[in-house]
């Protein structure tokens, strides 16, 4: 039974991370068909930030409560700026691009920014341990858990629901549908496309940074931190279909639960499963589990 | 420095010396040849040095440089054996420490690194006590009570420096430095003018030289693998310094270490590590 809960609860937690850091991905593919691999550094210049001002902000003696706000504020300094420049900077240049040439210049710019954090940020890894340590840890199925890693299940429900409600109860959200369903005749019908692209770039931007952000605390932020991620985020948005919020949800469940039970039964496949998982389901559904439909065009 | 194998073997050394009464170990090695490597020496020298222990039959093996240990750490805690052996260096190592300790893991096993000299200095306080550190040879921090000359040079130096005190990779790569200007003068004076690489070769081959903290061996691999002496400590801070410290520090020679020359590390392990001098 112990082992059964830590697990879920394993699965959990890392599932929420997952969604965090690839919720983001897919809304800027569902909106802009644009597969940004640069997600990555946002996500590495979020832990970055992060950890640099929460490193600033208890070297001024200030109350730890208030490192929360440091990890809010990098994942808006980061996603707003460095999704802004982006945007405007090279991704606007590729719309009618072949998509593999999208890749292309986003992976270049993936490594771009992965060298300007070496100038920047130096090559020591950074740690902000202070928001884990204000939590402290609870008992749970007879072991200790640190609280802090437990609210990104919390943080990972709030950005789900927010988005949502945003995509589904309001005017923004209506015309983002819009777009998403034919950016021709969204044009047409008078919306500004430019500003709604420019808009959710900068919104998956400050997702990616959030989780990089969120993540800071718990880890050592070292060079090639957002490597990893831009992995495993692709992992999960195939498996939940590219473009679809609830995919990335349930994509990132199951990569997160199969995850945990490889860690707890058969460590052995830990590396595999994620991947396995993935392979399954395109064999199954190619366009992943939850795939938005595409009207047909005549 | 030596190879891998010497962290192993001195590791399970050091748990039969200073804690004989472990009976049960487990691993957290990341999933790459060295990962895999030092869990399968550790592995093989406890079956060897202490039998009575027994491995956990679920040892971990996360993806480098994964970065989130959270299952890793649960499944440790759910295991119950009493000893947390693993390789793990730089982020990785210090993303776990970050991570298992609010988790209370470090006061419920011993956990060993034979990597931990990095991150001793870098985290002070943050580095629980009582955790067993190598540091993949007798450098960094466990070199800091080696009195030679050249390794109280080395020291000062290094902190006027930059400081702080040079850790492991800092001594690794200052004596490859120095092993380098050895076989180079040495070459010199028998072309007698500026050698060529081949002669520089032939200088290292079974180069025997006193580096800063320790005598190293080119003792393998037909005389052009370097061997050394290993060693363990116990992290404790030091209140009245104000900085890390270990106690309990044990030295193992290289012949006691390292497999002989033509001999594989594995077979050296498994057949009793026959002709081992301890």
């Amino acid at each position: 039974m112990e082992t059964a809960v830590t697990t879920l609860l394993d699965g959990l937690v890392f599932s929420s991370y997952l969604f965090l850091v690839s919720v983001g991905l897919t809304i800027i593919f569902g909106v802009m068909k644009i597969l940004n691999v640069a997600h990555g550094s946002l996500y590495a210049w979020g832990a970055y930030t992060s950890a640099y001002l929460i490193g600033v902000w208890s070297e001024a003696g200030l109350a730890d409560a208030g490192t929360f706000l440091m990890i809010a504020a990098a994942a808006l300094l980061v996603g707003c700026v460095l999704g802004f420049v982006l945007e405007r900077g090279l991704i606007r240049f590729m719309y009618a691009r072949d998509e593999v040439i999208v890749v292309l210049a986003t992976f270049a710019a993936f490594l771009i920014l992965e060298d300007v954090i070496l100038l920047v940020f130096g090559v020591d890894p950074y740690f902000a341990y202070q928001p884990m340590a204000l939590l402290g840890s609870t008992e749970i199925g007879g072991i200790q858990r640190d609280v802090y890693s437990l609210t990104l299940i919390g943080l990972a429900v709030a950005v789900g629901v927010v988005l949502w409600v945003g995509l589904t109860r309001t005017r923004w959200g209506r015309l983002l549908t819009a777009v998403i369903h034919d950016r021709e005749v969204a044009a047409a019908m008078g919306i500004d496309v430019t500003t709604v692209y420019v808009v959710t770039f900068m919104l998956g931007a400050v997702l990616g940074a959030l989780g990089g952000a969120y993540v800071a605390p718990m880890v050592s932020v070292a060079p090639g931190f957002g490597i990893e991620v831009i992995v495993l985020s692709f992992a999960v948005v195939v498996i939940g279909g590219m473009g679809s919020i609830p995919g990335a949800a349930i994509g990132a469940l199951i990569v997160g639960i199969a995850r945990a039970v490889a860690v707890h039964q058969l460590p052995e496949v830990e590396l595999f499963v994620v991947y396995g998982v993935m392979a399954v389901v395109l064999v199954f559904r190619p366009q992943g589990l939850f795939a938005p439909a595409r009207a047909r065009k005549i | 420095m030596s190879h891998a194998t010497s962290d192993g073997v001195a590791a399970a050394h050091y748990i039969k010396d200073v804690f004989p009464e472990v009976g049960s170990y487990t691993g957290l090695n990341q999933n790459y040849a060295f990962g895999q490597d030092s869990w399968r020496d550790f592995d093989l020298s406890m079956k060897v040095l202490a039998p009575a222990a027994k491995a956990s039959d679920k040892p971990q093996f996360p993806k480098i440089f994964a970065g989130q240990y959270g299952s890793e750490i649960s499944a440790l805690s759910l295991d119950n054996a009493e000893l947390v052996h693993s390789s793990f260096w730089g982020g990785d190592l210090e993303g776990f420490i970050f991570q298992a300790g609010p988790r209370g893991l470090f006061d419920n096993k011993k956990v060993l690194f034979t990597v931990g000299g990095t991150a001793i200095y870098r985290l002070g306080k943050k580095l629980p006590d009582g955790v067993i550190i190598g540091a993949r040879g007798p450098y960094g921090i466990l070199a800091r009570g080696v009195k030679t000359p050249l390794n109280e040079w080395f020291i000062k130096t290094y902190v006027d420096r930059y400081g702080m005190y040079p850790a492991d990779p800092a001594y690794q790569y200052a004596q490859g430095v120095l092993a380098t200007k050895i076989a180079y003068d040495k070459a010199r004076a028998a072309a007698g003018g500026f050698p060529g690489p081949d002669q520089v070769i032939a200088a290292f081959k079974g180069m025997t030289f006193e580096s800063f903290s320790t005598t190293v061996t080119m003792a393998l691999a037909d005389g052009h693998q370097a061997v050394t002496e290993n060693a363990f400590g116990i992290s404790q801070w030091n209140d009245v310094e104000g900085e890390p410290g270990l106690v309990d520090v044990r030295f193992y020679p290289a012949e006691c270490v390292n497999p002989p020359e033509g001999v594989t590390s594995v077979d050296w392990i498994e057949k009793g590590m026959q002709g081992a001098k301890c």
